[in-house]
């Protein structure tokens, strides 16, 4: 593996522990608080925001990944959109680490 | 294999692709579109100031509250104005200064069955029961009801007990549907000539106004979304290209012969 390679997997490691945690928060805690007790948290509006931005640099640290170990568009794609959905940007970060360590 | 040409099936793949990506650059494009007009309301008071006035009924869906988006909304209908149950809520200010007692009475349009807040006119708070004798004498009134919608107040101004019985504390529509015990539209209309006394300058409320910085960030996130669909569309097409040549000449995902091999 390369240094470039490496690098760019140390950066989505860190976007997906980042966007995992926080997603996983919204959906598990802020979510059923909303939903279910009728309490909203006073950070729930700002919270989903931040949630898009680190998305965002989730998806450019994905794409930068994709293009140094040549991925090809479906892998892309899935790990991307594996980002969205709770909890699986840490199965996602762990298949990759297996492939690369 | 040529990388300047195409066999049919990847020219195929391709065009799956960008379809594909198409409709997500479409979709995410617009959704931020929608966002950014949403984040930029500043020209929605001028709109809402400058549009054709409307019945009551077009502009606030039943049983609901007075949409942000049509306070100061010109409003223009038939209504019967029930001059006998004018209230009046007092200590009101005109360009900060204490003018006096606002009159307000409901007027019920359509079926008769819901009427509004009307304002009626300002009076000085000297001539309250003076005024209010006048205008109470009037009786019921049909008119075309002109002016501007507003949203109902929400002001505390003390105890119900301290009050005369003739006034309210403020345009709250629980208190006056309970004191004129009709079905009363959420808000209330500043006419636009006074009926009685003198026309209210108070400031209108507006919608909202300005930059939400909210909006704006959810049009920057759907942008990024469309770049990264576009990045994917480029990506796989230069996969496409790259693919190594099949054995012998034929197209390994159609089976047709390749026209393109040295």
């Amino acid at each position: 593996m390369t240094d470039a390679i490496r690098t760019a997997f140390r950066r989505y490691q860190i976007m997906a522990w980042l966007v995992g945690t926080f997603l996983a928060f919204m959906a598990v805690v802020a979510l059923p608080l909303k939903y279910l007790a009728d309490t909203k948290l006073p950070f729930y509006g700002l919270g989903w925001q931040v949630h898009g931005f680190l998305y965002m640099g989730y998806l450019l640290a994905t794409a930068d990944l994709g293009v140094k170990a040549r991925w090809n568009v479906v892998k892309m794609l899935t790990t991307a959109v594996l980002g969205t959905i709770p909890l699986m940007s840490f199965f996602a970060e762990r298949r990759l680490r297996r492939e690369f360590f | 294999m040529s990388r300047s040409s195409l066999t049919r099936s990847q020219a195929r793949r391709i065009a799956i692709a960008a379809l594909i990506a198409f409709v997500g650059l479409s979709g995410t494009t617009a959704l931020g579109f929608w966002q950014y007009s949403r984040a930029h309301r500043d020209d929605i008071s001028k709109r809402v100031l400058a549009a054709t006035a409307a019945p009551v009924r077009a502009l606030v869906p039943p049983e609901s509250y007075v949409p942000e988006s049509v306070f100061g909304h010109r409003v223009a209908m038939p209504a019967r104005i029930e001059g006998g149950r004018t209230l009046a809520t007092c200590d009101r200010e005109q360009a900060g200064q204490p003018s006096g007692c606002w009159l307000i009475a409901p007027a019920f349009f359509g079926d008769d069955t819901h009427a509004v807040t009307v304002l009626l006119g300002l009076i000085p708070e000297s001539r309250l029961v003076s005024g209010l004798a006048q205008v109470r004498a009037k009786g019921s009134t049909d008119v075309t009801l002109l002016g501007r919608l507003q949203p109902a107040e929400v002001i505390d101004r003390g105890s119900a007990f301290l009050r005369p019985s003739d006034t309210v504390a403020s345009i709250n529509v629980n208190e006056l549907a309970m004191r004129w015990n009709t079905d009363l539209l959420d808000g209330y209309v500043v006419l636009a000539r006074p009926y009685f006394g003198r026309a209210v300058t108070a400031p209108l409320i507006l919608p909202p106004s300005g930059i939400t910085w909210r909006n704006l960030l959810y049009a920057w996130q759907w942008w990024t979304f469309a770049a990264f669909v576009l990045f994917l569309l480029a990506r796989f097409i230069i996969d496409v290209r790259n693919e190594a040549p099949t054995i012998s000449g034929i197209d390994g995902a159609t089976g047709a012969a390749r026209e393109d091999l040295p």
